[in-house]
């Protein structure tokens, strides 16, 4: 396509949508409103681990171990719902048309609307370091571990998120899109939370992400200290 | 900004009477169901062509495939001289109105057509610049900076057509722009589309329901029926062949012999006849190429024959030759 020449820079397609989106996620009051709730989940969280020891049935180091489960469950499921209502959204919204009408190609609104909603899992990593870290005071927990689950959280956010924008690219209903979007994300983290045994058990754990990338987290926690 | 328009007035078919849009017999097909047949036209630069048809006609499906949506079934079209196969470049040169155009209801105005001129590649201040000229030209409310959400139908509409202007558009499609819009926001969006035409030399396909808006600012048609071509030319040429115009004529009844001899030998009249038994009451029906050529005062010599014959005339009316007969008429005779 031939550009338009002008006095400044130009933007490529998927950037200016990528801006476009980001600035609807994280500047209006659905980001806004969704990075306060979470922080105030961890900050009750925090506050009965930390403050209310003889009502607290978890020990510290299980207490990293569900804040780290909750913001890694919360970043992929929000990614993956926000990825879900990027193009079914719009289509049911009657604005997708007028977005294909420019020269933009399909591919480029797609990956524009991806990038947008792949940043919720660092934001989400983002508000719950420092809430890790202060629990983590006192116990053997590594910072490799921290790590461990960023590589965990990165590389399925973008997996679910993808999904998430697949069935929105073919879905006309933002409601089926997101339906089976929550569905899948449901289905994949029953296994983290059933007791499977066995060598099926070891099988579906296996090839699971959600099951796998938690277990690959829970023996990072069980390395030893190399943090403070 | 500029170098857009130097880029699209340099093209050669704002140089020559090349037609700006061409489209050789496209059809487009949805499994068994042909929803647009064979449809073939040209358009030149600053024409405003109506696109008209009953409800299912294949209208929005036509302008979905020339604005490049959807893929022909069959046949081909191109823009400014560009092959319907180079969709982006198309695009580039296309401005559109959808028929069911929704707007982000939490954006501001002036930040929706910011960003279409930001997709449209211009850089983030000629963006501002191209935004704030647009909505001053097109918007005239002043509250480019209020949310889209707060806009009356009206206003909406104005603002889709600010973003279909964004790229200064070759050619534009209007999908029933006027759709729900009250007499005065349907004569201001009629005003603003010729102004389109006019002033900026862009070619427009106006498609629409609204037939009175068509003989206003239309200067050619093309009626479609069932995906099909049913009438295409000068809206007075499918009116003349399509519904001729008749005149009805009532006489002093004691006259009405000498009357009815006097207005079938009257020049262009091809058939006089009473009306509904009632012996005082002629319709006279005119020759249409006759008409063409004297135009609808050829009439006049009905009149002129009769009072030649000294007959009173007590009432004196035109009937039909209106685009809405011609219009019933085609797409009745079409589904017969």
């Amino acid at each position: 396509m031939s550009a338009v020449p002008g006095s400044g820079r130009l933007a490529s397609g998927w950037s200016v949508v990528l801006g476009q989106e980001l600035k609807d996620l994280w500047l209006a009051a659905r980001g806004q409103a969704l990075v306060l709730t979470f922080a105030l989940l961890l900050s009750a969280l925090t506050y009965l681990a930390a403050m209310n020891r003889e009502l607290n049935l978890l020990d510290q180091r299980d207490t990293v171990n569900l804040v780290l489960q909750l913001t890694l469950g919360l970043g992929v499921v929000l990614a993956l719902l926000f990825s879900a209502d990027s193009l079914s959204g719009e289509r049911e919204r009657e604005t997708l048309e007028t977005l294909l009408l420019t020269p933009l190609t399909p591919r480029e609104v797609a990956i524009g609307k991806l990038l947008a909603s792949l940043t919720v899992w660092p934001v989400i990593m983002i508000v719950a370091v420092p809430y890790v870290f202060a629990l983590r005071v006192g116990s053997a927990l590594s910072i490799e571990s921290i790590a461990a689950a960023s590589a965990v959280g990165s590389i399925l956010t973008v997996a679910f998120a993808s999904f998430g924008m697949a069935l929105s690219t073919v879905s006309d209903s933002n409601r089926l899109s997101l339906g089976v979007s929550l569905f899948a994300f449901v289905v994949l983290m029953a296994p983290t939370q059933l007791p499977l045994s066995g060598w099926l058990g070891d099988l579906m754990v296996s090839v699971n992400p959600v099951s796998a990338g938690s277990l690959s987290r829970q023996d990072r926690r069980q390395r030893p200290f190399v943090g403070r | 900004m500029r170098a857009l328009e130097q880029r699209n007035d340099a093209t050669p078919a704002a140089e020559t009477d090349q037609a700006v849009l061409s489209v050789h017999g496209i059809s487009k097909t949805f499994g068994s169901v042909a929803a647009v047949r064979e449809l073939s036209f040209e358009a030149y630069s600053g024409e405003i062509i109506g696109l008209l048809g009953p409800n299912g006609a294949g209208k929005t499906t036509a302008m979905r495939v020339l604005s490049t949506l959807l893929r022909p079934t069959q046949g081909s079209f191109s823009l400014d001289g560009i092959p319907h196969t180079r969709s982006v470049e198309i695009r580039q040169r296309l401005g559109v109105l959808p028929e069911s155009s929704g707007f982000p209801k939490h954006w501001r105005g002036v930040e929706y057509i910011r960003y279409y001129a930001r997709l449209y590649r211009y850089s983030s201040s000629e963006a501002n610049k191209v935004a704030a000229r647009l909505l001053s030209e097109v918007e005239r409310f002043g509250r480019a900076k209020d949310r889209i959400g707060t806009y009356s139908r009206g206003m909406r509409q104005r603002l889709g057509v600010a973003r279909a202007l964004v790229n200064i558009p070759r050619v534009i499609f209007l999908d029933e722009p006027t759709l729900g819009l009250d007499p005065a926001g349907q004569r201001q969006m009629l005003a603003l589309i010729k102004d389109v035409a006019g002033r900026r030399g862009s070619t427009v396909l106006l498609g629409t329901h609204f037939l009175d808006e068509v003989e206003e600012s239309c200067s050619r048609i093309i009626i479609l029926n069932h995906g099909r071509v049913i009438a295409e030319g000068l809206i007075a040429d499918i009116k003349r062949k399509a519904a001729p115009t008749s005149l009805r004529v009532r006489v002093a009844p004691d006259r009405r012999e000498t009357a009815l001899t006097a207005i079938e030998q009257a020049p262009g009249v091809t058939a006089a006849h009473s009306v509904d038994g009632k012996a005082d009451v002629f319709t006279a029906t005119f020759d249409a190429a006759w008409l063409g050529e004297h135009g609808d005062a050829g009439m006049n010599s009905a009149i002129r024959a009769l009072t030649d014959a000294n007959v009173p005339v007590l009432s004196f009316e035109l009937e039909g030759g209106r685009l809405s007969d011609a219009f019933l008429a085609l797409t009745k005779e079409d589904s017969e």
